[in-house]
């Protein structure tokens, strides 16, 4: 479990408020909206070799360029399908800025105070360790997304060591 | 008040400035009361202006300081000891005022250390209260330039100027993009309203990039003292010069260029330049010359320390370099001495051990190298061992626009920039990739040079061979190498971007930029490509290099290019004003050329083959005085640089002959006949009346050979040598020649000689002698003056040969020159 996003955490289920509800993984999530800067159309995307695999690649967001990353294999790094929203949520946190890509964005809803509830002890483990809680709202029942947790990931993959020979005509050294 | 302290801030910073860099200069020429009187000046306005800002510990000391420096006007001979009294002083003003700019008001303390110290230099030992200090409005009124009051300038903030340049990057981009998307347009008002946009944004560009300018004297004026002061505490003695501080280079490089050139120039002071004892017992005058040059060579700035002193002895780096196992040592021993000297700058060499016994120049060269690169500059050394050392840093004039490779790599494009590449190559056409047990290495030629394969580092290595791949010749810092891509596409010129944080890559991705088309392409990093490859460790054999000539001061550079598929052409970089890639919407004819309109200029493309204009296509722009001329080529190749013979004598117009420069023949441009082919802005200077007879010296042969041609096609009678020994030999009897025309190549060797050589040769007529420079200076001019010399011509402008040229002949006329 990643430090930082334990140490941000509150120890009490988070405060109601508005939160932006999307579907991935085949399931809905609810983004605080505090969080949220923009919803955006996706355009091309840049691949990005030695990226990690949630990372889809580089777009030009607005004029901007933003990583691209999919929510689903961030939350499941066994999880191959593609996002299916032509949209992207851009999110922020810790200082950072990224554009989620999703399978659908449905709407922003005000929760109350009594609809968030800390995360259940059944929540996947690996969904968990991205979650502040759940919201319950009328029948839905939808994972809060901890964006600090999400964006926290090391900015260089290669973790600054040398990579190691891996075909026989490569050009690294032994 | 607020404003009026800023003002006063910002201005008196700039003027501590350079009168620190004057007083150095007074000491060395204490006659020179004009110094003397604009260090007053500054001095008296702090503290005229400090007490009506009610800064009364400013005032005080501004008012102990002037009446130091007013005691030093009275000394016959300036000390030392005086003059240091003097800095410390303006030292202290610079803490105090520094201090007030960020917001802590005048500090505490009343500086009674220092104004007793100041007392002891005062007329009888005491400091004298000085009124208007009357003695001093004569000199003021006199000799000393006015103030300079710029009414018709204001000051900005940087943050406005960066806003500005970063907006108007946008708009460049912009503007980039409607181009692409007007082109698949039929409508022609909207094309037209694309071009008058190109062209307003071009303009735009241009003006707020010079607003970023800033002449490169800023950088020169702390140098003096770094220098006075070093050679003091080191008992050295040394004349210090700076040429050129009127080049403009872009603030954020100025800032840059800084700290590399004031390691460099402590590097000299400490490690080059001798004690007084050691040159004199080496029967070199006690006082050794550090000379500092700044030159504007095409979009690039060359700044260049040179130094009398003890050089580097290449054989002592080779053995240093054995000895740390930095290769295997038939390789090392291999490096021409060109390729050994490049070892210093390895971070390896230059910190494990202090080495002394190779004139301890290793010392912080791989900092300067990196903080250099990092600004996609370069660094050079030649060294004269036992007579000195030349260090050439380059910089390009601007960073805010980089010209980039695209290359596609397993069906992705990157961006490279282009400063890091010295050439591109086809794989196969007598050049191949081998594989060693540990590496792959570029073949070609005889020559071996290590390679990395682009899709290994991405880690595409089992992705689909592709049909054909490309090498380019990669240079980082000490770094050469090749690397090898599937294909290169185009040139275009990108607004770098660092990524944005939280963009989770790896490090051999430095940056991404937005395309015209819109795309994102990632920017490949080529020094981390070769220090993950391994390359930095490693002496990169075999790496080709331009021959370098012993005893040429400066070699030529020549800027190569290819404008068809087969035959190189080369022209010297100094006569390159720009090389412009150029966008097809920028090509139009008109009066039967074929005109490039770029950044606001109109230039005549006078060679466009056919195959260029079809996207962007870099045309070297060639510069003649006012007047400007293109090529537009198929590819920019490398800059060599040497002292290349003619093999054979041009027979094509525009061409001056063909000549070897390592490893291929290349055409070399006839500069002259090549600006004759465009139309002029005005005629084009007149023949010389009366065939006057020339002589012409230059040790640089292809340089000799162009001012030639140029001088016989004005119709003088010209005599061309490599140097005045040569001249007489061949010319014992020689013809009277009515103007002589020296290379400033000739003359920063050794000046006095030659000048006293050709006096001493007893010809009938005093020739006048002028000096031939691709870049001259004021500094040049001065220099030229007090040699008694008649002048210093551009060798690349024929208007000012001519002029220089029939002054002469007027002269010679009415005999005044008898």
């Amino acid at each position: 479990m990643n430090t930082l996003a334990v140490a941000l955490r509150p120890h009490a289920p988070p405060a109601a408020g508005s939160v932006l509800m999307i579907q991935a993984l085949g399931r809905d999530f609810a983004i605080p909206v505090g969080a949220v800067s923009a919803v955006a159309r996706l355009g091309a995307i840049t691949r990005t070799p030695g990226a990690p695999d949630f990372m889809l690649g580089l777009s030009n967001v607005r004029g901007r360029i933003l990583a691209v990353l999919s929510l689903a294999r961030r939350l499941d790094p066994t999880w191959r399908q593609s996002d299916g929203s032509p949209f992207v949520v851009i999110v922020e946190a810790l200082g950072r800025t990224a554009a989620l890509a999703v399978d659908k964005i449905f709407t922003v809803i005000d929760a109350r105070a009594e609809e968030a509830l800390p995360p259940p002890a059944q929540l996947d483990a690996s969904i968990a360790q991205f979650t502040l809680g759940v919201l319950r709202h009328g029948g839905l029942l939808a994972p809060i997304i901890d964006t600090s947790a999400l964006l926290d990931y090391p900015q260089d993959p290669t973790g600054g060591v040398r990579r190691t020979p891996d075909t026989p005509q490569n050009p690294w050294r032994p | 008040m607020e404003e009026l302290l800023k003002d006063f801030l910002a201005e008196t910073s700039e003027q501590l400035e350079a009168i620190g860099a004057q007083l150095v200069r007074f000491e060395r020429e204490p006659s020179d009361a004009r110094i003397l009187a604009n260090v007053f000046r500054v001095v008296h306005a702090i503290k005229g202006t400090s007490g009506f800002l009610s800064l009364p510990r400013l005032e005080r000391l501004a008012h102990a300081a002037e009446t130091l420096i007013e005691g030093l006007r009275d000394e016959a001979s300036p000390s030392q000891a005086h003059v240091t009294m003097v800095l410390v002083a303006m030292d202290r003003i610079k803490f105090i005022l520094g201090e007030i700019a960020v917001g802590l008001g005048e500090p505490t303390g009343d500086d009674g250390d220092l104004l007793a110290e100041m007392a002891a230099f005062g007329p009888n030992g005491a400091i004298k209260r000085i009124g208007a200090a009357p003695e001093w409005s004569g000199v003021l009124a006199e000799g000393a330039p006015p103030i300079e009051r710029r009414t018709d300038t204001i000051r900005i903030s940087l943050r406005t100027l960066e806003d500005m340049t970063a907006l108007v990057q946008e708009l460049t981009l912009a503007r980039n993009q409607l181009g692409e998307a007007a082109q698949l347009e039929k409508n022609p008002s909207l094309r037209e309203a694309v071009r008058r946009l190109s062209e307003v944004s071009a303009q735009l560009r241009v003006s707020v990039f010079a607003a970023r300018m800033q002449p490169i004297e800023r950088l020169f004026a702390n140098l003096h003292r770094v220098v006075r002061d070093l050679a003091a505490e080191l008992g050295r003695k040394v004349d210090f010069r700076v040429e050129g501080g009127g080049v403009e280079l872009d603030r954020e490089l100025i800032e840059a260029v800084r700290d590399p050139l004031t390691q460099l120039i402590r590097n000299a002071v400490g490690h080059g330049i001798e004690s007084p004892d050691e040159r004199h017992r080496a029967g070199k005058p006690e006082v050794g010359t550090i000379r500092v040059t700044a030159r504007r060579e095409a979009a690039d700035v060359s700044i260049v320390v040179s130094d009398d002193g003890r050089g580097i002895d290449a054989d002592l780096v080779r053995a240093r370099a054995v000895a740390m196992g930095l290769g295997a040592p038939e390789r090392i021993e291999a490096l021409d001495d060109h390729e050994a000297l490049r070892l210093v700058f390895l971070p390896s060499f230059s910190t494990a051990h202090h080495i002394s016994t190779i004139s301890g120049r290793g010392i912080g060269l791989d900092i300067v190298r990196t903080n250099l690169e990092t600004v996609g500059g370069s660094i050079e050394l030649e060294s004269r061992p036992g007579n000195g050392l030349d260090v050439c840093m380059r910089v390009p004039l601007t960073l805010a626009v980089t010209p980039a490779l695209v290359l596609t790599c397993g069906g992705e494009r990157y961006l490279v920039a282009q400063h890091h590449i010295e050439a591109i190559e086809a794989v196969g056409d007598g050049a191949a990739i081998e594989a060693m047990p540990d590496a792959l290495r570029w073949r070609t030629g005889g020559a071996s040079v290590p390679a990395v394969r682009l899709r290994s580092v991405l880690g595409l290595a089992d992705a689909r061979k592709p049909p054909h791949e490309a090498a380019l010749r990669v240079r980082a810092g000490s770094q050469r190498y090749v690397l090898i891509v599937d294909d290169v596409e185009e040139a275009q010129e990108t607004v770098f971007k660092q990524l944005p944080a939280g963009v989770p890559l790896p490090p051999y991705f430095i940056g991404a930029a937005i395309l015209n088309d819109g795309a994102v392409l990632l920017a490949l990093d080529p020094p981390t490509i070769g220090e993950l490859a391994g390359i930095d460790h490693r002496v990169s054999a075999n790496v080709r290099a331009a021959p370098s000539v012993a005893g040429a001061k400066r070699a030529m550079r020549l800027l190569t290019f290819r404008t068809d598929s087969r035959a190189w052409r080369a022209v010297p970089l100094q006569a390159v004003a720009m090389i412009a890639m150029a966008r097809s919407d920028e090509f139009e004819t008109a009066d039967g050329f074929t005109m490039l309109r770029h950044r606001g200029q109109v230039v005549p493309i006078v060679d466009f083959p056919a195959g260029a204009g079809a996207r962007v296509t870099p045309v070297i722009i060639l510069r003649e005085g006012a007047d400007r001329v293109g090529l537009a080529a198929l590819e920019i190749g490398e800059v060599v640089e040497g002292d290349f013979e003619l093999e054979f004598v041009g027979q094509g117009l525009g061409v001056l002959g063909v000549a070897n420069l390592k490893p291929g023949l290349a055409e070399i441009v006839d500069l002259f006949q090549v600006m004759d082919l465009g139309p002029r802005r005005a005629a084009a200077s007149a023949r010389l009346g009366g065939r006057p007879e020339v002589l012409l010296l230059d040790p640089v042969s292809l340089a000799r050979e162009t001012s030639a041609r140029g001088l016989r096609a004005m119709g003088a009678r010209v005599s061309a040598f490599a140097d005045e020994v040569a001249a007489r030999e061949s010319l014992a009897n020689g013809p009277d020649f009515e103007a002589i025309l020296v290379s400033m190549d000739l003359l920063e060797c050794r000046a006095t000689e030659v000048v006293r050589a050709l006096r001493a040769w007893g010809l009938r007529r005093r020739a006048p002698i002028f000096v031939l420079a691709s870049d001259p200076t004021d500094a040049m001019e001065a220099e030229a003056a007090a040699m008694g010399l008649a002048g210093v011509i551009d060798r690349f402008d024929r208007s000012a040969i001519h002029a220089a040229l029939s002054i002469s002949d007027a002269r010679l006329l009415r005999g005044d020159a008898a």
